[in-house]
């Protein structure tokens, strides 16, 4: 028989609602009245478990359940809610917030690190499929259609400016919040 | 009144200061003064004030005990003036002036300091800073009362008649108490009938009896009443005068028919060839061009809508109208009245749900509002008290009522008060309809149920229990039409977290109610204020919700805020109590802060002349001075700060009056 | 003519004359009370009964003295209690703030601001504000010698 685990709130705080509100414009978070607009409206939450009502209900009272559980980051950040809300939250800024300080607190999803180190590594979130043989690179042919360079002129041109980019992540310790190593730079070191 | 001849009086000298003993009292109020000052402090700096004989403290000198202590003090002999350090002077400057008056002392030589709603609850939490300020409001206060001179009040007669503007169950309540009490009672009304957004409703919440049967009766009471005075079709143009002297001038807008001529027979409805939209079934039936608003209306005689009406001559026919009352071109004609009393219950309007997009209010045929359910419902109505779908014309096997559009939204547009009537509409209508349909199926999507009223949380435990109406928890997030004009419902049932979409016939937004779009003319028009929300506002939220802070205007119904029928009656009795106190008096004192022309200093260059709003200003050829009737002045000192040789001066508000606030206060400064 | 450029501690309290009409701000003024809305410690209120009353001696007298501004509280245009008061008082305004500016001082600390009844927020709002701007202008030059 499977264990029953009680499922009982012991902990109100205001230790995460407090951080959130930081920020001034999102104040009126705390006068959500819970009607449950924001998640019928949400297209997200048809297809998955995101209950962005209940995301804000947790937000409220501080749970921590609400920086550890995945429904933060199932938003896709349409702001739908945010448009009809009838308190006027900015309920999208609102995930957006308890996202920054999920990743604070050490709640990052592992593909989310790995988009970050993609960035440190290349100077893109999404890079460009380069591959050896130019030709193959349908993209690069229709630049050139154009009338514009082969690669464009962003780091892939610039492999020098993704220290540039490294150096901005160590300088605000975002290397050390997502745990991200840097090859270049080491690299460049030995 | 001291100064009614003011040709004979010269700029007198302001007392002797020397004789000026100041009674400074301060007041704790409780905690809301006493809890953020340095009471002590305060006394010890009071006692350094020029003039002031006694500085005291109490926990609340507005009440008995503390009245008393400033009583016994002029009593005995130990203070001719007084200032009071406590709330506002809106508030209880004529319970202290009574003090004063009560015991031998001229009323007028006593000032109020507001030291609570300017001090301590706008610096709750810096108390220096609401220190500061305290004594800089006491400082002005006991500088001022120094110069005040003593006055007499102005008694003016009151008229004793009264105008109801809006003619629905509030005005008309207030009409019957008034008019029964023997006083004279014009009501106004901007609609060919009586009856106001009560008539359209089919039956009223939680007692479900039918709305035009317990109000029509009313109207015909209304109409018999020899007191009153009913001007139908009529709107307020002007409204001048002030409390007991209103003078006001009233459109009647042409009827094109001779109200007296017309018999009322009906026989020109048939004759009338235009069809046109039915504004008293909000569009959703046909009427003709000529016609009465329903059957019961008073008064009954027709009117024609001129903008439908093709002048074809049909009912103007001898055969057809035979006392020949039908006039093509009459024009609108005015009257002007003099009242003593206003009660203003001009009501609301339906918030219009059209911007709504997401529920498609305006853009699906099944989606409807409030009023228009209840229009649906009504056995008057345009389906005879069997709702239909609009689009297929049939009943609907499922209905949804949306509850809060437009009310509780803080968004633009919208209003985020609770408009307080449709919850209980709501399931009054969802009633009605299981009455009618047991099989339906009606779903209540709410956030908060407020069952308020006396009888309603029985009637809402009543509606699911008795009726099966199924209550949703959860704001509908959006609407979606089907290719078959039923609708898809999608949001949130909020108790099991669960989103929902279902499928219903018809949905009825349940509508809340916001302040007439032309409230803002007519509290300029009246010289009374709005709250934020557009609705009038009262001269206290608590004490005074009726007056208005113009003295002889009272307000009545939703005009004053959202409430229900039994709220609106209890508030329209109060009003015509309000108004039948000021009329049985006969008179009123009046503050007598209207202005003075020193004749020997003025030059008479008449530049005051043209900027008094009220012409209380007039020019004595004979002495070539200006002079200000008292009676007509309001007092609000325009002419005083005009005046190049300084020959004017305000009672209360004198120039030396002012500059001796300025120049004590900032004198601190230095 | 304006001030001459003084040292601007911003940390003064500045001390503001608010001369409030009885029927709008000054009732606002009490709704913001009622309401706790909390603003800095500036404001010593005068009440008259119309705006229409505020002569240009006064605004002057309390510049010269040393008070840091002047704000007068009026209906909205088309609110005034005795119909056109507040017409008045602009129309007048201009002319006040020449006299400010031929007496030395910064025509910016005087300000006519419309706050109805209802407007205990705004009031809050302009007053915050206005000591802010206060603050940057820094003490009234008569004051400030002390």
């Amino acid at each position: 028989m499977e264990k029953i685990t009680p499922n009982i709130i012991f902990n109100i705080s205001n230790d995460i609602s407090d951080e959130i509100i930081k920020d001034e414009a999102l104040r009126i978070m705390k006068a959500c009245f819970q009607c449950g607009t924001c998640t019928g409206s949400c297209p997200s939450g048809r297809r998955t478990a995101i209950r962005t009502r209940q995301i804000m209900r947790k937000a409220v009272l501080s749970l921590d359940e609400v920086l550890s559980d995945e429904d933060i980051w199932l938003c896709s950040t349409c702001y739908t809610c945010y448009e009809r809300c009838p308190r006027n939250i900015p309920v999208t800024d609102v995930i957006i917030k308890l996202r920054n300080l999920a990743t604070q607190r050490g709640f990052i999803k592992p593909a989310h690190q790995k988009v970050t180190q993609v960035l440190a590594d290349t100077g893109h979130g999404v890079p460009l499929g380069i591959t050896k043989n130019s030709e193959e690179n349908q993209w690069s042919k229709a630049r050139e259609s154009y009338g514009l360079s082969k690669i464009p002129p962003t780091t892939h041109s610039h492999p020098e400016a993704v220290l540039e980019i490294q150096k901005l992540m160590q300088l605000t310790n975002f290397d050390k919040l997502v745990k991200l190593e840097f090859k270049s730079i080491n690299e460049g070191k030995k | 009144m001291t100064e009614s001849n003011p040709k004979t009086i010269s700029k007198s000298k302001s007392p002797k200061e020397e004789d000026v003993r100041i009674g400074l009292y301060i007041c704790n109020c409780g905690i809301n003064i006493g809890g953020v000052l340095e009471m002590d402090d305060m006394i010890e700096f009071g006692k350094t004030l020029p003039n002031v004989t006694l500085c005291k403290k109490y926990k609340f000198y507005c009440s008995d005990n503390g009245q008393a202590e400033i009583a016994k003090d002029i009593k005995d002999g130990l203070i001719n003036r007084v200032v009071v350090a406590a709330c506002s002077p809106r508030m209880h400057e004529p319970t202290f002036r009574r003090v004063l008056k009560s015991n031998g002392l001229n009323p007028f030589y006593f000032a109020q300091a507001n030291i609570r709603e300017h001090a301590t609850w706008v610096n709750m939490y810096d108390h220096e800073g609401a220190q500061r300020i305290a004594k800089d409001h006491i400082r002005m206060q006991v500088a001022k009362v120094r110069k005040l001179k003593a006055l007499e009040t102005i008694k003016v007669k009151v008229k004793p008649s009264t105008l109801i503007i809006g003619a629905g169950i509030a005005g008309m309540n207030s009409a019957l108490d008034l008019a029964d009490q023997g006083f004279k009672v014009y009501l106004i009304e901007r609609e060919p009938t009586i009856g106001g957004h009560m008539a359209q409703l089919d039956k009223t919440f939680p007692t479900m009896d039918c709305s035009s049967c317990i109000l029509t009766p009313k109207m015909v009471d209304v109409s018999r009443n020899p007191n009153i005075h009913i001007m139908a079709y009529s709107e307020v143009e002007k409204v001048d005068g002030y409390i007991g002297n209103f003078e006001v001038k009233i459109k009647h807008k042409a009827h094109y028919i001779d109200q007296l001529k017309c018999t009322a027979c009906g026989a020109c409805v048939d004759s009338c060839p235009v069809i046109c939209a039915n504004d008293f079934d909000l569009n959703m039936g046909p009427r003709k061009a000529i016609y009465i608003p329903f059957p019961q209306a008073v008064p009954g005689q027709y009117t024609i809508d001129i903008d439908h009406c093709i002048k074809c001559g049909n009912c103007a026919s001898p055969s057809i109208c035979e006392p020949g009352a039908i006039i093509y071109d009459e024009e609108d004609h005015y009257s002007t009245l003099k009242v003593g009393t206003i009660i203003v219950s001009t009501g609301f309007d339906q918030i219009d749900p059209t911007n709504l997009k997401n529920y498609g209010y305006g853009k699906y045929e099944n989606v409807i509002n409030g009023l228009e359910m209840e229009r649906n419902l009504s056995s008057t109505g345009p389906n005879l008290g069997k709702p239909v779908c609009p689009s297929n014309g049939k009943p609907p096997h499922s209905v949804a009522w949306l509850q809060c559009v437009g009310s509780r939204d803080n968004r633009e547009g919208y209003h985020p008060y609770c408009s307080r009537v449709c919850c209980m509409y709501a399931i009054k209508q969802a009633r009605q309809y299981k009455e009618k349909h047991p099989e339906a199926e009606c779903y209540i999507f709410y956030m908060d149920i407020r069952a308020f009223g006396k009888g309603y949380e029985e009637f809402y435990e009543s509606s699911s229990h008795d009726f099966g109406i199924k209550y949703m928890r959860g704001r509908l997030a959006e609407i979606y039409e089907n290719p078959d004009k039923t609708l898809l419902l999608r949001g949130e049932d909020t108790f099991l977290s669960q989103p929902i979409a279902i499928n219903v016939d018809l949905v009825v937004l349940s509508t809340g109610v916001e302040a007439r779009t032309d409230a803002t003319n007519v509290a300029t028009m009246l010289g009374i204020q709005q709250t934020s929300d557009g609705f009038f506002m009262e001269a206290h939220p608590k004490l005074r919700p009726l007056d208005s802070l113009t003295a002889g205007i009272f307000m009545a119904g939703v005009a004053q805020g959202p409430k229900d029928i039994p709220d609106t009656v209890s508030q329209a009795k109060g009003a015509a109590s309000g108004a039948a106190i000021l009329m049985a008096k006969g008179e009123v004192e009046v503050d007598p802060y209207y202005a003075v022309v020193y004749p020997n200093l003025c030059s008479g260059c008449r530049s005051c002349i043209n900027l008094c709003p009220y012409s209380a200003i007039t020019f004595d050829e004979s002495h070539k001075v200006a002079y200000i009737n008292p009676i007509m002045c309001h007092g609000c000192g325009t002419c005083v700060a005009s005046c190049p040789s300084n020959a004017i001066e305000q009672n209360h508000f004198s120039g030396d009056q002012l500059m001796t606030i300025i120049t004590d206060v900032l004198g601190g400064l230095y | 003519m304006s001030e001459k450029s003084v040292d601007k501690p911003n940390n003064f309290e500045p001390f503001i004359l608010a001369i409030f009409c009885n029927w709008c701000t000054y009732t606002g003024a009490d709704q913001a009370g009622t309401s706790r809305m909390q603003r800095p410690a500036n404001l010593r209120i005068m009440r008259v009964m119309c705006s229409g009353r505020v002569e240009s001696r006064f605004i002057i007298e309390a510049l010269k003295r040393g008070a840091d501004g002047v704000l007068i509280g009026a209906c909205h245009i088309g609110d005034c209690h005795y119909v056109n008061g507040n017409h008045k008082t602009v129309r007048r305004l201009p002319l006040i703030k020449e006299f400010v500016k031929q007496f030395g001082f910064n025509p910016k600390r005087v300000r006519l601001e419309h706050i109805s009844a209802s407007e205990g927020a705004e009031l809050t709002e302009i007053s915050k504000e206005f000591v802010k701007e206060l603050k940057s202008l820094g003490k009234n030059p008569r004051s400030s010698n002390k």
